[in-house]
Order: structure tokens, then C-alpha cells, then sequence
């Protein structure tokens, strides 16, 4: 109880200074909320042309909004502050010399930001179900609950995975390149470029047995209700092996990276 | 009890070469070169529980660098570090709740909130006791004269209150063992001295054990009994302060004031003519027979005045410094 206690004490410091940026967390929320109009754009002119594979127009309204909402807040977008600020700027030493884990430290700095995301894509939703269209969800208590779970694996997953994307600055001198290509990959097969059960079959099969659709098409499949009660636990089954892979790898990662981190720039 | 044992500690950075001009980016491009440093060659010392030692050397001698295995950041290259029982690399939170390591622009503080926002998170993840810690705090905030700008947002903080800030945060968990990496640089006169009192409270009482390094030779000839020298990552000195002069000034200076004018080869018999404009001289002479020289010139000049002195600490570890490049 203790323990909690203090995490929760921690964790209100971190909240307060992110407080202090509620204006950049808006300008962040554009960048989700301008690929969502434009992907909109986009399918409202293709469904029209009934090329769509049988799916309308409120398909996919629905599913990029839930979209806006899992990449506002499932998705993490932790790697640039690990490699610039922590890594490259030397910010990490100070961290590493209290006795309170970076991980933690950086899942508390992320973790408000994503609380804001999410705050501005459910007003979002709130405002276009009401004054446009109805927005298809998971109408169940299973499906929610599993929903719920997709999502919350979803993070962790995404969580770990920029983790190591940003624990690459210990030995590159620049993460640039990797973190745009890491940027393309996840729009291709996260399912933001177009849903996954919309493309080719062998894309299709690559997209679901890469971590990224992990990361928020299965989240956003389980919100939307588009996966039946057997598929979102097989779903899920995928997660958990995804999360297996990944926290031993960042911990291996982790640990080689502090050996040859040099504490520059202080 | 010794809390600091160091054996043969050693750390070799790799830095890649850049060759300059837009050939050698490409060049580095393809093929990276890299370039060994030895910032820490081979570098043991031990230190007690309570003492607080100077560390001194020039601009990249491998201070910076020692501290930070000692605390625990840098993963050394080879050798033992023992601190208070703990190996330092391995972090472990118990050791981290008995050390600090205060850099002078290492920035612990949240930039965006007052400092007393950082205050109470360090008491939250060192778990301080409550009540020793407004007890703590208090006494800080007194000491170093902060009370007025406890609730200012950090980043409109000058140089020198956010170095007392970062000092406060750097205690409140009443660290057994200290790091002092220059904390009084960027600091005004006052505030140096003010420091420098501080720090030997501190060491005082709490008997706590530090390492201090700085370019000032003030704080460490007021602070620290013991020296380490350190120049291209070793050892060239280990012991005390005031016997560095035995050690390293075989000579004494004499100053001599004259009544009539003398030639200065006549003087050049006796020593080292350091300077000499009428009427006073400064002549450097073999510390052994300083005594027996000064008697000699009294008796062979008329003499307004006359002093030996020991020279000056700053002159004989720059002599060091030179000595052993
Ligand atoms: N992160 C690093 N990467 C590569 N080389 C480094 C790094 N840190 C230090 N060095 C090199 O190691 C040597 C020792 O540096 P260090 O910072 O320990 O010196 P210092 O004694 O603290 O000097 P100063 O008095 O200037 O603070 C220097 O040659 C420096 O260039
Ligand atoms: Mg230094």
C-alpha cells in the first residue's frame, strides 16, 4: 500500500509538469486527428465506388476514429525523448542515479500525454456521434472486457517496442533514420494506412504476424467490434506472445546499452 | 572502515573519427574508424569513512569520468570499485539511497516546476521519512538562504541559485558518500565561500564521506586535508595536502629587501634569481639549506628585510601537473 502510494505521488509530478505543456499535447493531437480526416477523405470517395470490398462509408468512418483515438492513446511515442533527451543529452544520468527505474520514469513521462490524447479523440467521438453519424462499437460485456485487455496490451506493447527503438541511440550516433522508417512500417502494417482485413492476402498475413498491428489495429478491431468473441481471443493470444518476445529483448537491450553508455554532455 | 576502495579502475572510451571536410563524412560513412581513449588508465585509492578528499587535475585528467563509475553511471572498463560495500554499476537502490553526485550543470531539477515540486518527488522515490525530512529540508533552505525562491519556476532561476537548489535536492536523503564535481563553479565569491562552509558542515555532521574536484585551489586547501592527483587518467599523487610541498617543492623562496643596490650576478651565487628589480628580490634556494643561505646574505649585504616562505600550493601542483606530461 505504501509502495502505491508513492508511485501515485511520483506519477501526480510527472502529470503536473505535462499539465504544463496542455497547449503542445493539442499540437501533437493534430497530427492523428489530420491523418484521420484525410484517410476519411479518402474512403468516403472510395466507398462510393463500391471498390471497398462490400464495406460502407460508416465502416470506416468508425474505424478511423477509433483509430484517431488508439493512435493518440495506445500508441507511444516515447523513442525520440529516450534518444535525444536521455540518451544523447545525457538526461538519463540523473535518472539512473535515483533509486527509481527509468522504465518507470518514462512510462510516467509518456503515460499523461496519452491520457490527453485520448481525453481530446473521445471528445471527438462524442461531438461526430451525436451531431453526425453513429459510430459502431462492440456492443457486449465480453467483447468490451476483451477490448479493454486488447487495448491495455496494445500500449505495453507499443511501450516496449519504442523503448528499444529509442535504446538504439547507445550505439548509433543518430536514431533519425531508424525512427522514420519505424514510422512508415507502422502506418503500412498497423493498419493506419488501410485496414488490414482490406488488403491482399499475403499483406494481410504479413501485417498480423508483424508486432505493429499489436500495437493498434487489434485494439481498434476489438473496440470497433469487428472481430468475433474466438478471433479477438486468438488476437490477444498473438499479444501476449508479442509481449513475451519483447520484454526480454528490452531487457537484454537495456542492459548492453547502460555498458556503453558514456553520460555525455554533462 | 574505508567507504571507497578503487583497484586498477580503468575506463577506455571508443569515439568515432571524423575526418574533416565532406570527403571524410563520406569516408566515415562508409567505414567508421574509431579512436581509443584512455580517460581512466589505472587508478586505485582507498578512502575512509568521514574524509573528505580533494581530487584535482587538469582539464581532462579523468575526474569527471572517475566520479561517474564511482556513483554507479559509467560501466568501467576494468578494475574493482567498492563503495560502502556495493558495487557501484550494479545501481542497486539501497546503495543509490546513500550516495549523491552533484555536477555542476547536471540538472536533476524539473525545469518547468518550482524546485520544491522536485524536493518532495526526491522524497517520495529516497522514501524519506516525513518527518526527517521537513527537518532536513528546513536546515537546507536556511543554510543556503533559499526560502524566497523555493516556489519559483526552475528555469527562471540564475546560475548560482539553481546550483544551491540542485545541492538541496541532492541531500535531502542525507547521503552517506558525496561526489563533488565542481559545485562551486559559476559561483559568486560570497556564495563560494558559503559553500565551501556548507560542504565542511556537512562532512562534519553527518560524518559523511566526500570526494570533491575543482579548479579552485581555494576550496580545496580550505577543505580538504588529503589530495589525489590525477593527470591522463593516473594517480601522480595520493596524500596529504600539506606534504605535497616536502614532497613536490625541494625549494623555499626567499624575498629580500635591500638598503643599497646589489649586481645580480653577486645574487645568482646563492639560488635562482627569480626577479629582481631594486629593491627587492625574490630568489628561489634549496629548501634543506634555505636557513644557512638566508644568513649568508644577511651577513654579506645590508638587508632592510628578509622572509622564507613556503611557495605557494597553487605553484607547486601546477610544477606537477608540468612535470610528469
Ligand atoms: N563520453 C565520452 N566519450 C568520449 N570521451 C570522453 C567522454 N567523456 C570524457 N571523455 C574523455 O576522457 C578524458 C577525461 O575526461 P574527464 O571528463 O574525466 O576529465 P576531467 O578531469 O573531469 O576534466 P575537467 O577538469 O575538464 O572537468 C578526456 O580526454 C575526455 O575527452
Ligand atoms: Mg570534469
Amino acid at each position: 500500500m505504501h509502495k502505491i502510494g508513492r508511485f501515485y505521488h511520483v506519477f501526480l509530478t510527472y502529470l503536473k509538469d505535462a499539465l504544463e505543456y496542455r497547449s503542445k499535447a493539442l499540437v501533437y493531437f493534430m497530427y492523428p486527428l489530420v491523418s484521420t480526416t484525410v484517410m476519411l477523405i479518402f474512403w468516403y470517395a472510395a466507398s462510393s465506388t463500391h471498390a471497398t470490398g462490400g464495406y460502407n462509408f460508416s465502416f470506416f468512418l468508425s474505424y478511423y476514429l477509433w483509430m484517431m483515438l488508439a493512435g493518440s492513446a495506445l500508441m507511444c511515442y516515447a523513442e525520440d525523448a529516450i534518444a535525444r533527451y536521455g540518451i544523447y543529452r545525457g538526461d538519463l544520468s540523473a535518472q539512473l542515479l535515483r533509486p527509481f527505474s527509468w522504465m518507470t520514469h518514462v512510462l510516467f513521462a509518456e503515460v499523461p500525454w496519452r491520457v490527453m490524447g485520448g481525453v481530446y479523440s473521445v471528445l471527438i467521438m462524442v461531438g461526430v456521434s451525436i451531431f453526425l453519424f453513429p459510430i459502431q462499437h462492440n456492443t457486449t460485456v465480453v467483447g468490451w472486457t476483451l477490448a479493454i485487455i486488447a487495448a491495455a496490451l496494445g500500449f505495453t506493447i507499443s511501450f516496449l517496442y519504442k523503448f528499444i527503438l529509442g535504446s538504439s541511440a547507445f550505439w548509433l550516433t543518430n536514431t533519425r533514420g531508424l525512427t522514420s522508417l519505424s514510422d512508415i512500417i507502422i502506418m503500412l502494417f498497423a493498419g493506419q494506412l488501410m485496414p488490414i482485413r482490406l488488403m491482399p492476402p499475403l499483406f494481410r498475413s504479413i501485417a498480423l504476424s508483424l508486432p505493429f498491428s499489436s500495437m493498434v489495429y487489434i485494439p481498434v478491431a476489438a473496440l470497433q467490434g469487428t472481430l468475433g468473441t474466438i478471433e479477438l481471443l486468438r488476437a490477444i493470444g498473438i499479444q501476449l506472445l508479442w509481449l513475451c518476445l519483447l520484454i526480454p529483448l528490452q531487457q537484454f537491450i537495456w542492459r548492453r546499452g547502460l555498458r556503453v553508455y558514456t553520460g555525455v554532455g554533462q | 572502515m574505508s567507504a571507497i576502495r578503487v583497484q586498477d579502475l580503468q575506463k577506455t572510451f571508443s569515439v568515432a573519427k571524423k575526418n574533416p571536410g565532406l570527403r571524410g563524412t563520406l569516408k566515415s560513412f562508409v567505414v567508421r574508424e574509431y579512436t581509443k581513449v584512455e580517460a581512466v588508465r589505472s587508478v586505485s585509492f582507498s578512502i575512509d569513512e568521514g574524509e573528505l578528499v580533494g581530487f584535482i587535475g587538469p582539464n581532462g585528467a579523468g575526474k569527471t569520468t572517475t566520479l561517474k563509475m564511482l556513483s554507479g553511471l559509467l560501466y568501467p572498463t576494468s578494475g574493482k570499485t567498492d563503495v560502502l560495500g556495493f558495487t557501484p554499476f550494479e545501481r542497486k537502490h539501497e546503495f543509490l539511497k546513500q550516495i549523491s553526485l552533484v555536477m555542476g550543470q547536471k540538472n536533476q531539477l524539473w525545469w518547468d516546476l518550482p524546485a520544491i515540486d522536485t524536493f518532495s518527488l526526491n522524497k517520495e522515490i529516497y522514501e524519506i521519512d516525513a518527518k526527517q525530512f521537513k527537518i532536513t529540508l528546513d536546515e537546507l533552505i536556511e543554510l543556503l538562504d533559499v526560502s524566497d525562491i523555493l516556489h519559483t519556476q526552475v528555469r527562471k532561476l540564475s546560475l548560482g541559485q539553481r546550483m544551491k537548489m540542485e545541492l538541496i535536492a541532492a541531500l535531502l536523503h542525507q547521503p552517506k558518500v558525496l561526489f563533488l564535481d565542481e559545485p562551486t563553479i559559476g559561483l559568486d565569491v560570497v556564495m563560494q565561500q558559503k559553500m565551501r562552509s556548507f560542504v565542511k558542515e556537512y562532512n562534519r555532521k553527518y560524518n559523511a564521506t566526500i570526494i570533491l574536484t575543482s579548479h579552485y585551489m581555494d576550496d580545496v586547501k580550505e577543505l580538504c586535508k588529503r589530495i589525489i592527483i590525477i593527470d591522463h587518467g593516473s594517480v601522480l599523487y595520493d596524500g596529504l595536502l600539506s606534504d605535497i610541498v616536502h614532497t613536490y617543492a625541494p625549494h623555499k623562496s626567499l624575498t629580500i629587501q635591500f638598503e643599497k643596490k646589489v649586481k645580480q650576478e653577486e645574487l645568482s651565487k646563492f639560488g635562482i634569481v627569480e626577479s629582481y628589480t631594486f629593491p627587492t628580490a625574490v630568489l628561489r634556494v634549496k629548501r634543506a639549506s634555505a636557513l644557512k643561505t638566508a644568513s649568508q646574505i644577511l651577513n654579506e649585504f645590508d638587508i632592510a628585510d628578509l622572509n622564507i616562505e613556503e611557495p605557494k600550493i597553487e605553484d607547486i601542483i601546477r610544477d606537477v601537473f608540468e612535470q610528469k606530461k
